[in-house]
């Protein structure tokens, strides 16, 4: 059933860009318990979602990369596509593993600020570390262009941002799962199933980890591979078409 | 003997890192191990510890040293999540 002061709650929260019931409350007015059923039935439709644990939630619009998307994301996501220097700030190119290895340990001293629980902060950064030594592992020599990968950070709105320009995920596990069809099913093998894209070597446990970090410990990733794009959260994995192609890997997280 | 982790760095990430720091292990302290004694794995000192380092030195230990690794508890969450990917166990 429609309401209006549901669909005023949802604008609220899409135009905030991630927002907590309380300030909810503050800008719209209205009681706590009915602020709550709203944001219950919208969460139930899908439309959004919610991150962190109490007392620090904060709400989300389910929303796609066009229209809505940060700053930050909106870099990502052009540098992903072009590969062009001006979407890119100084500091946040990572050529290199050590170059990335060195970021992150600057990033925990300020995360930890952030951050109240110590362990949310290690989990997080081995979920970046993962996703970005992945992009390492399988794409040196193998650029499209540019080696290495971008590192971006958002500590106000708590977004962070690991893309590369490689082969993409699709490329990586079809050579040993021939079967897998598109990056939506290739996306699955990667984030399920422990199969090593560079066999005969004995990998792939890295995605299966950051998907228990994902889902475990109140945070979100989407992770943006060809034409397809795997949302993680709390809830589990879904697997959609992506609004846009994406050559390398992108990998959004909300902390 | 005790292999203390947090002396290869408190973030323990990385596959080239983690083989690295097991073939250290083996020159130096490994060697040292005498017969079936007990080699106690210590994660106090790291903050941050990954599946793909982990893989690449514990994993060797493990399979090097049957039935002689002992995993020392750890409250780091990371440490944990890590552990239970690898199907690994503390005690």
């Amino acid at each position: 059933m429609y309401s209006q002061k549901r669909e005023k709650i949802f604008d609220f929260i899409r135009e905030s860009g991630g927002t907590r019931a309380k300030d909810i409350m503050n800008h719209l007015g209205g009681n706590a318990a009915g602020i709550f059923r709203h944001l219950k039935r919208l969460q139930g439709d899908g439309r959004v979602y919610k991150i962190g644990k109490p007392p620090q939630v904060r709400y989300y619009a389910a929303i796609p990369a066009e229209g809505n998307a940060s700053a930050l994301f909106r870099r990502a996501a052009n540098w992903a596509v072009s590969g062009d220097a001006r979407w890119i700030k100084e500091g946040e190119y990572c050529q290199t593993r050590d170059v990335l290895r060195a970021r992150t340990a600057r990033l925990m001293q300020d995360l930890k600020k952030i951050v109240k629980d110590n362990n949310r902060v290690y989990l997080l950064l081995g979920a970046v570390e993962e996703i970005g030594n992945n992009s390492y592992d399988h794409n040196i020599g193998q650029w499209r262009d540019i080696p290495g990968v971008f590192l971006g950070v958002d500590a106000v709105n708590r977004e962070i941002v690991v893309v590369d320009r490689g082969q993409g995920v699709f490329a990586t596990i079809r050579r040993v799962e021939p079967e897998v069809e598109n990056s939506a099913q290739a996306l699955r093998v990667a984030f399920t199933k422990i199969i090593s894209g560079r066999a005969p070597e004995k990998r792939g446990n890295g995605l299966k980890f950051v998907k228990k970090v994902m889902e475990e410990y109140g945070f979100s990733l989407v992770f943006f591979t060809g034409d397809a794009l795997s949302e993680i959260r709390n809830t589990g994995m879904i697997i959609k078409e992506s609004p846009f192609a994406i050559p390398g890997t992108l990998a959004h997280i909300i902390f | 003997m005790r292999l203390e982790l947090g002396k290869f760095g408190n973030i323990l990430t990385s596959r080239p890192a983690g083989k690295e720091s097991y073939l250290v292990a083996q020159a130096y302290s490994l060697s040292k191990t005498k017969g079936e004694e007990k080699i106690e794995v210590d994660f106090s000192g790291v903050e941050v510890l990954t599946p793909s380092w982990a893989d690449e030195f514990l994993t060797p230990l493990i399979s090097n040293y049957p039935g002689q690794v002992v995993l020392l508890p750890t409250n780091n969450a990371s440490v944990k999540a890590t552990l239970d990917i690898l199907r690994l166990r503390s005690p």
